[in-house]
């Protein structure tokens, strides 16, 4: 009974509330929703993931409010205690307590009945009191309170509501940017929206191209040219936007372009789609709109060269020429020639086409004797490239297919050289061999050359001149091997015609024994020559093998592991190729030839066991040994001698050379350098003492001339590159003269007028040689330092005249008064004279038998020592000084131009049996090395000089050499 | 072999102290910074035993005792290295001697670098093992594999011998190495490269194995078969004396022992020890016997050396004559039982019941009254003969006419260094060849016919002998082979090309001589 009571009274009054209350408190409700959405839109406008979140948060919240709350209520409501107390209690709290009281009242009646400690009658009261509570409920106090509440709702919905309109109305776009910002993803919105309309679109080409400016559609596809800079132009729809322009990737920002419209400038890479768009925060809103931009690269040149791509062997080609046609879509920037030999390049540049240029033709010729090749020992490879403009993504370069040239293998060109002088010895021998029995012959026939005999004989004699003169493989035969072939073919000329002229059994005799000491002579220079060969040959092999060893090193690492192999292969072929060459090169070579052979051989073996640690120990072991490129055994006196022992033994006749022409020969050259240097002691002593002999007021008078002068040569040379990295280049000339010129000044400046008169001559040659190079190369650079130094030049050779004029005009003023020293120098002259005297003399017969031009040459140099000597103790100091410099220029061309090869000094063939070896230790000269630039300097000199008669044809027939 | 190891501790006290001294253990206060840490006693002991029994060419053994000691004992690691290093292991011998503690240590010092120098000169070589008979070689150009079999031969036939004269059984295996030059020889037995080059050092016995230079190291060979033969006596007296055998014993016995593997040869005391020994005395050359220093072969000059091995063999063979066949035996084994180098002497005089010092006065006295003269030519550093330098010009001339196939010429020219040094093996075996070229076996024969009428054999002579003197065929083979054996007319017994010799170790001989000709083009 009072469950139904109390639901009764509570439907009674709940009816009275809602009568008196209306429904303003829902529409509070809708409006306060509508201002959350709005709300949580703009907030996602902010565009970062936070404010995203945040608004995010708002919406479900509210709707989980507006979900949830009328059902807990109404849950709540099912309880009449519950509906009463919010309606009747919120209206009058007291009353409602009493029915709350009689409530409870009612239920402890009944339990207690139940319990049987109260009666019925206890019961029926209680109930009875919870009726007239209950229905004492005021309900006109309800409609009041009710009315109240329905009025705040409704003034609570109003503001809501009109708090909301107002944010909605006034940027209605921004709540559905705030929207589509809010559901974007991967920062973009799923919602394009129109930001820019009456796009316009503007193209300007990279100012390289030199292209005009093109309108772009502003929708569609366009093609423009890489580097091209788009202007996109429209009218903003919304302001107050982020506006970019984007491909997805990058963006350029929208800007105002003065005139109320926004222009973006998009400057070209690689095609793109490109969009307007609006940036919030993280998050784009793009516009539907696209630009289909495709990007038109800048292609590389394309470079071809007439028969490439081809191989050829270095030996067989005296240049390559190089005939190219260079092509790019805009312009050529540069045309390069480049050299590649493993890891080594060098890049020389052709020209420098004019920048609109798209087509370059051209042609090269590559000398096979390039200072490239000869440090190449692997396959080198040639390429044209060619560099075009692009100033957007860098230039590029286009090269054409290559030519690769085969390098001789090391040792390869002494080995040539070494079988032309024994082929010269084999002709030699075979002409023995027809006239070995010319002393039995009957005596008509002695002294008589038959036809074979003298064919054989012209053959040889023209196998020999060619030997010592053409050059193999890009190399000369040595000086001192020359020597020893023209000195013992004099010899042999000589003998032959006494044979047929005197046509005895002793003429004979003699023919036969020159021919022989020809023969042993140029076949001690096929073992010198091949030992001096193999011990260079195998020094520039232990590098090599060194570089097997790194490579077997680097192979233990896995990540170098390719690189190990190809260095390592490249390596061991150059080894195997340098190996067999010196087998070819005599009994030296052959011993370390095989010894080559067999290392490589233990090298694969432990390649093939992937025992590279042990390769590598095999590579080391053979570096060191060719570094010391001596015979596999020595000592002991020689081999052969009997019993096992472990050591010593005794000479048998084979042992040792036959001939000891070559150890002659080399003695000969260290006397001829000996007496040159004391020559050149000799002649600066007379310039010392003519220099002492001046006055101080006259050695002031040329101080003062000096340095004039040096500020002259300094001015003359300032625009000389100071340094070449091309070898061999007009460049590295000018540089050289650049160095001599300024070297000159300095000397100038201090007084030293001879070591100036000498750096400024080699400066003049310097810029000679440059110019000429200058001239002849195809290399731009080289082109201008070889100008440069042919403008150079006259202003120095200026200088280098005064200076000469004075020193002579000084130095006969000082002759007289420096008469004793020049007494002096007049006796030491007069010894070096006797020097020569006893070398020309034992150059004319036996193993030392010189060349008859050789002799000549000494025998003028002797004649003007004599008579500088002459001149130097009557005190003609100045006619002293000319003629020991034309004694030191016949020395100088006795000797002959010096070898060029970096090879080893020959050493001293070992003494042995009753050879005599040399007298004394031969000092190193301390001086500066003089080339052969000083040498063909010392010759011009002597070309333009007045000299004597003898001293020009001596010149002329050096000259006529130097042609050949 | 477990007899040797008593004997090995059996040493006593003193030499364990003098040992441990040595290696700076024995006192812990005296140990030097760079030498290994203080060994135990224990440790000690079996490092004494190791050494005693690698220096006895025991290796195996020597690897037993040093099982299961400390591994961090850097005397141990020594010895281990060491045993390795006897039995051609040089990587595992290097791998050891890199241990931090050894580096720097004197006792290792010597031992890294010939470990080093091994392991550099032998890694990727060729190792042929002949189990047969008790020998392994190791060569560094693969080329040379073909002389194994004739090496293994002289070595098994060594190891007879020498058991019979000085009751010495050498180890099987013999450990050989055949290098290709010096400059690994000394690499790999410590020897100075530059004495090497000075006397011609050809081959060393040490580090438990013999290292000798291959036949291809040098133009015309050498004997290279009495060599390998003469330092494995050397081995076998350090076996027999535990190392103890003086200079002059080791040099002396060896070259009275070299050559009795093979038959006599008629050039095999040429010239005459004795005369030479005596001739020696006389000129003051050379050091006495007992002062030759650490080894002939550094010595300052090869006829010193030369001069130096005439006394010691001389001395050795009278001894032998004058104390009897079983005097050498006895000697090797006093010297073993020495346990100090004063013992030296005594064991000499235990043996032959006389002291060094009176031996050496009395063989001195005999020297003088036995000794000839000896030719001219034959001295040592004496001046070439008249002739020489005319015979080696037309040697020379007779080799280039015959490259050129001018044989008749050639012939005219050897015929006349024939005149100039007609006792000269060489020259005569060029005339014989040139004569046999030309279809005149006799007069080919008749220059090489006589050995008296030579100064020395020459393998083209022998070569020669053996393919034209009646009955000489297989000794004078032999011979040739024993001087040059990568000579192609030697190694294919004068056969032309393609022909090779019926025996197939002599054609695997023939065949790589031919692959690799030597000659001076």
């Amino acid at each position: 009974m009072p469950r139904e009571a109390l639901t009764i009274a509570a439907a009674r009054v709940r009816a009275t509330w809602e009568q008196a209350a209306g429904t303003s408190h829902l529409v509070a409700g809708i409006a306060a929703g509508v201002g959350l959405f709005a709300g949580a839109a703009h907030l996602a406008r902010l565009g970062s993931d936070r404010a995203r979140f945040a608004a995010l948060a708002v919406l479900g919240l509210a709707a989980l409010a507006a979900a949830s709350v009328p059902i807990l209520r109404r849950r709540w409501l099912a309880d009449p205690r519950n509906d009463l107390k919010d309606t009747a209690g919120r209206a009058d709290p007291a009353h409602f307590a009493t029915i709350e009281r009689a409530a409870d009242l009612l239920v402890r009646s009944r339990a207690e009945f139940l319990g049987g400690k109260v009666g019925a009658d206890s019961v029926t009261l209680s109930e009875v009191h919870l009726a007239r509570s209950l229905w004492r409920i005021p309900l006109g106090r309800v409609v009041e309170v009710a009315g109240a509440a329905g009025r705040r709702w409704s003034t609570a919905a109003l503001v809501v509501a009109g708090l909301t309109v107002g944010l909605v109305a006034a940027q209605p776009f921004r709540v559905v940017e705030g929207l589509d910002v809010l559901v974007a993803r991967g920062g973009r919105a799923p919602i394009g929206l129109v930001y820019v309309e009456e796009l316009d679109g503007r193209a300007t080409p990279p100012p390289y191209l030199k292209l005009p400016d093109r309108a772009v559609r502003a929708y569609g596809e366009s093609s423009l040219p890489r580097g091209s800079t788009i202007a996109v132009r429209g009218r903003a729809v919304h302001a107050g936007r982020n506006l970019v322009l984007t491909d997805g990737l990058a963006e350029v920002p929208f800007v105002d372009d003065g005139s109320g419209d926004v222009v973006a400038r998009w400057s070209l890479g690689e095609s793109a789609e490109l969009r307007v768009a609006a940036r919030f925060g993280d998050v784009l809103v793009v516009q539907p709109d696209t630009l289909d931009v495709r990007s038109l690269p800048d292609a590389p040149p394309t470079v071809m060269v007439e028969g490439a791509p081809k191989r050829v062997r270095l030996l067989d080609v005296a240049s390559i020429p190089l005939v190219y046609e260079a092509k790019d879509d805009h312009g050529l920037s540069e045309i390069a020639l480049v050299l590649r030999a493993g890891g080594r390049e060098e890049r020389r540049t052709l020209s420098r086409p004019a920048s609109d240029r798209a087509v370059e033709r051209g042609g090269h010729e590559l000398s096979a004797r390039d200072p490239f090749f000869k440090k190449a020992h692997v396959p080198v490879e040639i390429t044209i490239q060619a560099r075009d403009d692009d100033a957007v993504t860098g230039p590029k370069w286009g090269k054409s297919a290559p030519i690769v040239v085969v390098p001789p293998r090391i040792g390869e060109p002494e080995s040539l050289r070494l079988a032309a002088l024994r082929s010269v010895r084999d002709a030699f021998v075979d002409l023995l061999a027809l006239r070995a029995d010319a002393e039995g012959r009957p005596a008509a026939e002695l002294g008589v050359l038959r036809a074979k005999e003298k064919e054989q004989l012209d053959a040889a004699a023209v196998k020999l001149e060619d030997a010592v003169t053409d050059t193999q493989g890009g190399l000369s035969m040595k000086s001192r091997v020359r020597t020893i072939a023209r000195g013992q073919m004099r010899r042999l000329t000589d003998a032959t015609r006494e044979l047929t002229t005197k046509r005895t059994s002793a003429a004979e005799k003699a023919w036969l024994s020159t021919l022989e000491d020809l023969i042993l002579a140029i076949d001690a220079s096929v073992e010198g020559l091949g030992a001096e060969d193999t011990r260079a040959i195998a020094k520039r092999l232990a590098d090599v093998a060194d570089e097997a060893a790194d490579a077997s090193t680097i192979w233990l690492d896995p990540a170098q592991r390719a690189d190990a192999v190809t260095r390592l292969d490249a390596a061991v072929e150059v080894l195997g190729g340098g190996g067999e060459m010196l087998l070819t090169l005599g009994e030296l070579g052959l011993d370390l030839g095989e010894i080559v052979q067999n290392d490589l051989r233990r090298i694969a073996r432990a390649r093939e066991a992937l025992a590279y640690r042990h390769a590598e120990l095999s590579a080391r072991d053979l570096a060191a040994r060719l570094r010391k490129p001596d015979p596999s055994f020595r000592g002991g006196g020689g081999h052969g001698h009997g019993g096992g022992v472990e050591s010593g033994g005794t000479p048998q006749p084979s042992d040792g050379p036959a001939s000891e022409a070559d150890m002659r020969s080399q003695e000969t050259e260290r006397t001829l350098e000996e007496i040159l240097r004391d020559q050149a002691q000799e002649i600066q002593d007379v310039q010392d003492a003519l220099d002492r002999a001046l006055t101080e007021e006259e050695k002031s008078e040329l101080k003062e001339r000096a340095k004039k002068l040096a500020e002259s040569v300094r001015d003359a040379v300032k625009d000389l590159p100071r340094d070449a990295t091309m070898p061999d280049s007009a460049q590295s000339k000018a540089a050289e003269a650049r160095q001599e010129a300024e070297a000159m000044a300095g000397a100038l400046e201090q007084g030293r007028m001879s070591e100036a008169t000498d750096r400024g001559q080699r400066a003049v040659d310097a810029m000679r040689e440059a110019s000429r190079r200058g001239a002849a190369s195809p290399y731009a650079e080289d082109a201008d330092a070889g100008r440069q130094a042919g403008s150079a030049r006259p202003e120095v050779e200026q200088a280098l005249q005064e200076v000469a004029e004075a020193l002579r005009a000084m130095r006969e003023k000082g002759s007289e008064r420096a008469k004793g020293d020049l007494e002096g120098s007049s006796q030491d002259q007069g010894k070096l004279e006797q020097r020569v005297g006893e070398l020309s003399k034992k150059g004319e017969d036996g193993e030392r038998a010189m060349p008859g031009e050789m002799l000549d040459q000494l025998r003028e140099a002797e004649d003007a020592m004599r008579e500088a000597a002459r001149a130097l103790k009557e005190g003609q100091g100045e006619e002293g000084l000319e003629l020991q410099e034309k004694a030191r220029r016949l020395l100088e061309m006795a000797r002959g131009e010096r070898d060029e090869e970096g090879g080893e000094n020959p050493e001293p063939a070992r003494r042995d049996g009753d050879g005599k070896g040399l007298a004394q230790e031969t000092p190193v000269p301390k001086e500066r090395r003089e080339g052969p630039e000083e040498f063909r300097r010392r010759v011009l000199e002597g070309l333009g000089s007045d000299a004597d008669p003898r001293l020009r044809e001596a010149v002329r027939r050096y000259a006529e050499g130097l042609l050949r | 072999m477990k007899r040797s190891s008593r004997n090995a501790l059996s040493l006593g006290l003193a030499g364990l102290l003098a040992a441990a001294a040595a290696a700076g253990l024995a006192d812990p206060g005296s140990a030097r910074a760079d030498d290994p840490g203080v060994a135990s006693l224990e440790s000690t002991v079996r490092a004494l035993r190791a050494r005693v029994l690698v220096t006895e060419l025991d290796v195996a053994e020597a690897e037993k005792v040093l099982e299961g000691g400390d591994p961090a004992d850097a005397l141990l690691a020594i010895e281990r290295a060491r045993a390795r290093l006897w039995r051609l292991d040089c990587e595992g011998a290097s791998a050891i001697l890199a241990r931090p503690d050894l580096e720097g240590s004197k006792e290792s010092a010597s031992l890294v670098a010939v470990a080093r120098g091994c392991l550099r000169g032998m890694a990727g070589t060729v190792l042929v093992e002949d189990a047969e008979r008790g020998v392994v070689i190791r060569f560094q150009d693969d080329e040379d594999r073909a002389l194994a079999p004739v090496m293994a031969d002289v070595a098994a036939r060594s190891r007879e011998v020498l058991a019979k004269d000085l009751g010495v059984t050498l180890p099987s295996p013999i450990y050989v190495e055949v290098v290709r030059d010096q400059h690994t020889l000394a690499a790999m037995t410590g020897l100075p490269l530059e004495a090497a080059a000075t006397t011609g050092t050809v081959a060393v016995a040490k580090w438990g194995r013999v290292i000798m230079l291959s036949p291809r190291a040098m133009q015309g060979g050498y004997p290279w078969l009495d060599t390998l033969s003469h330092e494995l006596v050397h081995m076998a007296l350090t076996r027999g004396s535990r190392d103890r055998a003086p200079l002059w014993l080791q040099e002396g016995v060896a070259k009275r022992e070299e050559a009795r593997w093979r038959s006599p040869e008629p050039f095999d005391d040429k010239p005459p020890a004795d005369d030479l020994a005596a001739f020696g005395l006389a000129a003051s050359i050379g050091p006495p016997i007992d002062a030759i220093g650490p080894s002939i072969a550094m010595l300052p000059s090869a006829e010193e050396s030369m001069v130096t091995y005439a006394k010691v063999q001389s001395f050795i063979g009278y001894f032998a004559d004058q104390a009897g066949d079983r005097a050498l035996p006895k000697l090797v084994e006093a010297m073993r039982d020495a346990t100090s180098p004063d013992d030296l002497g005594p064991a000499v005089e235990k043996a032959s019941g006389t002291s060094f010092p009176v031996w050496k006065t009395k063989w001195e006295a005999w020297l003088k009254e036995v000794g000839r003269e000896l030719p001219p030519d034959q001295k040592p550093g004496a001046a070439p003969p008249p002739g020489w330098a005319e015979a080696r010009r037309r040697v020379r001339l007779g080799d280039l006419l015959e490259g050129r196939a001018h044989h008749e010429a050639a012939r005219r020219q050897r015929q006349a260094a024939l005149v100039a040094a007609p006792d000269d093996a060489r020259v005569r075996a060029g005339l014989a060849a040139s004569l046999r070229q030309l279809g005149d076996r006799e007069g080919a024969r008749a220059a090489v016919a006589e050995a008296k009428d030579v100064r020395s054999g020459a393998a083209r002579w022998w070569s020669l002998r053996a393919v034209l003197v009646e009955g000489e065929q297989a000794s004078a083979s032999a011979a040739a082979l024993a001087r040059d054996p990568l000579d192609p007319a030697v190694a294919c017994e004068e056969k032309p090309i393609p022909e090779l010799p019926a025996d197939a170790l002599r054609a695997a001989i023939c065949e790589a001589a031919r692959r690799a000709p030597k000659g001076n083009p």
